[in-house]
């Protein structure tokens, strides 16, 4: 199992959280610059090959006259808010695992749009925003903090973000051995293709 | 001398035993004799089969194997896919067969992993890549059992035309030629084929100790099998040589029956259309029975599919479509190839393509003279191009347009160096999104008369 990286202090994360501007949220292509200079900060060398997949995600293809389905900010758009607090630009963080968390946001909560004055949904978000980016609470050890998003999460949910993760995994070591193999020759083939 | 421009601090090839592991003294003697002939070509790289004695023996029960076919193949491989493959697990798999989603050239090229199935160990992976007609560009993930395999589909198409391989006599079993600008090329042998050496040659003169040592060099190795595009064929029709092999086979672009004549006329044996690709392999081949190109694979099932995803009736005209194939690395669903035909079967249940639209050679004129499609893929690889059109206009103009981070100002400058300054150039992002975009076109005089 990856070790987890020394993230932000949890409480100051639920003070973020409720600290959530009330003004209408970006959407359509603005969201979705918001959405690559978050990835940008947190990880500078992100490609736009990882980024790719964001711009076909529903929020970031709504025209701005598109109603609102509903007044309360959903679990993708809480995601960035969090992430974008200044506390998560100390540890290295990976915009793959970014881009996987955010393109999974919606499927992670029991509902789509948590109650913020819900301590223990506002909870659950911020140990599932820093599990996705492989961190733990400041002062937790890498057990309690598994341990405590067990307990807040359903046991279904961890099971989806562990599978989804390990089918990332899965999927960057193919890509890895693809791309070292392209360096080298191939094996032979007596005719082209 | 050894002519590899390989680093000298790499074994010479007939003592690389990681490329060739198990090489036997007859074959790397056979290896020295084709790399150390004075009229050899400058060998670029250094390729092997990479087979494991008991990839050796899975390679010849699965020739057997492919003697006689499983029929009820289908359902255990569509059980595998929906179990193993992440890209199909979640189809809609209740919906049955004909109504599952099909993919295209475009989604492997987005999330080839994702069609790897779990059981595959990634480090055992090999891969091969390739641009391909419609400008997306593909690795496809592969094994070097896999690669192997393709000598038993040759083995059987080269038995419809009476020819049985393995008892062929000679050192060299099969010369690629090639002719382009620049092209990988290496001398290695074939384990699984009585230690014959494969040549993968560039018929291109500057490859060469001088240009008539081409036609020396084929008369010295005497190779069994030719094989190479309708362009290099044509070169090799240049060339003065005497020795004749006992087929050749034409990959990669459609054979013109012009071209296809003057080859039979001048080497005097089959000369064999083949229709294959990396995702694939080989899928049909001409049989000599004029009936066109008859279907290769017994466990690759080719459906023709309209534009809605649907069978077209009986004998109509319809997208190649092909599920399952040899490549345990990637399986095939209901994959569009972007190739258009007609499928009849005989009377003895053999079955045809027939109307095959292929792909057709381009050429492109430059100041200095052609320039042949594989080269200008050659030139626009750097870039990395997610998909890319190059049309040559009559008047020579060239329009690029393409899909991806490049700098047109860059993209503009390169062809500029490789046609000419004289040459107009407009480079347009975007390749919009038409149904099958054909890579190379053009309107230049002379561009398909290579």
């Amino acid at each position: 199992m990856v070790d987890l990286q020394m993230g932000p202090p949890i409480h100051r994360l639920h003070e973020r959280l409720l600290a959530y501007p009330e003004s209408p949220a970006p959407r359509g292509q603005d969201l979705l610059a918001l959405v690559y200079d978050l990835a940008h900060r947190i990880d500078p060398g992100v490609t736009a090959e990882v980024l790719e997949p964001l711009a076909r995600l529903p929020q970031c293809q709504l025209e701005p006259d598109e109603p609102e389905i509903s007044a309360h900010p959903d679990v993708f758009m809480l995601m960035i808010w969090l992430l974008a607090d200044e506390a998560f630009s100390e540890p290295t963080l990976s915009a793959i695992d970014l881009v996987s968390l955010l393109l999974s946001a919606d499927n992670l909560m029991a509902t789509g749009y948590p109650n913020l004055q819900d301590e223990d949904q506002r909870e659950e978000l911020i140990r599932l925003a820093l599990n996705g980016l492989r961190l733990k609470p400041r002062d937790e050890t890498d057990h309690q903090a598994r341990d405590r998003l067990l307990m807040v999460s359903s046991s279904e949910r961890a099971r989806v973000v562990t599978a989804s993760r390990a089918a990332e995994e899965r999927a960057e070591a193919i890509r890895q051995a693809l791309a070292e193999q392209r360096a080298r020759e191939a094996a032979d083939k007596y005719t082209r293709e | 001398m050894n002519r590899s421009t390989h680093s000298t601090t790499s074994p010479a090839a007939w003592t690389d035993t990681e490329r060739l592991p198990g090489l036997s003294d007859r074959a790397a003697t056979r290896l020295r004799h084709c790399i150390e002939h004075r009229d050899a070509p400058r060998f670029t790289g250094r390729s092997g089969h990479r087979l494991t004695p008991l990839d050796i023996q899975t390679l010849l029960s699965d020739k057997v194997a492919y003697q006689r076919p499983d029929l009820n193949w289908l359902t255990p491989f569509l059980a595998r896919c929906r179990q193993g493959v992440p890209y199909y697990r979640d189809y809609p798999w209740h919906l049955g067969f004909d109504r599952l989603p099909c993919t295209r050239r475009n989604d492997l090229s987005q999330n080839i992993a994702a069609f790897v199935p779990d059981e595959i160990d990634p480090g055992q992976l090999i891969a091969f890549e390739t641009s391909g007609t419609t400008g997306h560009p593909l690795t496809v993930p592969s094994l070097p059992l896999v690669a192997a395999r393709y000598h038993c589909f040759h083995e059987r198409i080269l038995g419809w035309h009476g020819i049985e391989l393995q008892s062929l006599e000679g050192d060299t079993g099969v010369m690629l030629v090639g002719d382009q600008q620049r092209c990988f090329t290496y001398a290695s042998v074939l384990p699984y084929w009585d230690d014959k050496v494969l040549l993968k040659t560039n018929l291109n003169p500057d490859d060469w100790p001088e240009p008539e040592a081409r036609g020396r060099y084929i008369d010295a190795c005497k190779p069994l099998l030719m094989t190479g595009d309708p362009r290099s064929l044509s070169t090799l029709l240049s060339l003065d040589f005497e020795h004749r092999p006992v087929a050749i086979l034409s990959t990669s672009m459609t054979l013109l029956g012009g071209l296809k004549e003057r080859l039979v006329r001048r080497f005097r044996c089959p000369v064999i259309n083949l229709y294959s690709m990396n995702e694939a392999g080989p899928i049909a081949a001409d049989d000599g029975r004029g009936q066109g190109l008859r279907l290769v694979q017994s466990t690759l099932q080719v459906d023709l599919l309209d534009r809605q995803g649907q069978p077209v009736d009986d004998g109509d005209r319809g997208e190649i479509t092909l599920t399952g194939g040899f490549n345990p690395c990637l399986p095939l669903l209901r994959y569009r190839t972007g190739d258009y035909a007609c499928l009849f079967e005989d009377t003895h249940g053999r079955r045809y393509l027939r109307q095959l639209d292929g792909r057709p050679p381009v050429r492109y004129r430059t100041d200095k003279g052609w320039l042949n499609n594989v080269d200008i893929t050659h030139l626009l690889q750097p870039f990395g191009l997610a998909q890319y059109q190059l049309h040559q206009a009559k008047n020579g103009g060239l329009r690029l347009r393409f899909e991806g981070e490049a700098d047109p100002a860059v993209l503009q400058r390169v062809l500029a160096q490789a046609f000419g300054p004289g040459c107009p150039v407009s480079i347009e992002r975007n390749c919009g999104k038409g149904d099958k975009l054909i890579q190379y076109t053009s309107d230049y005089p002379g561009a398909h008369d290579g």
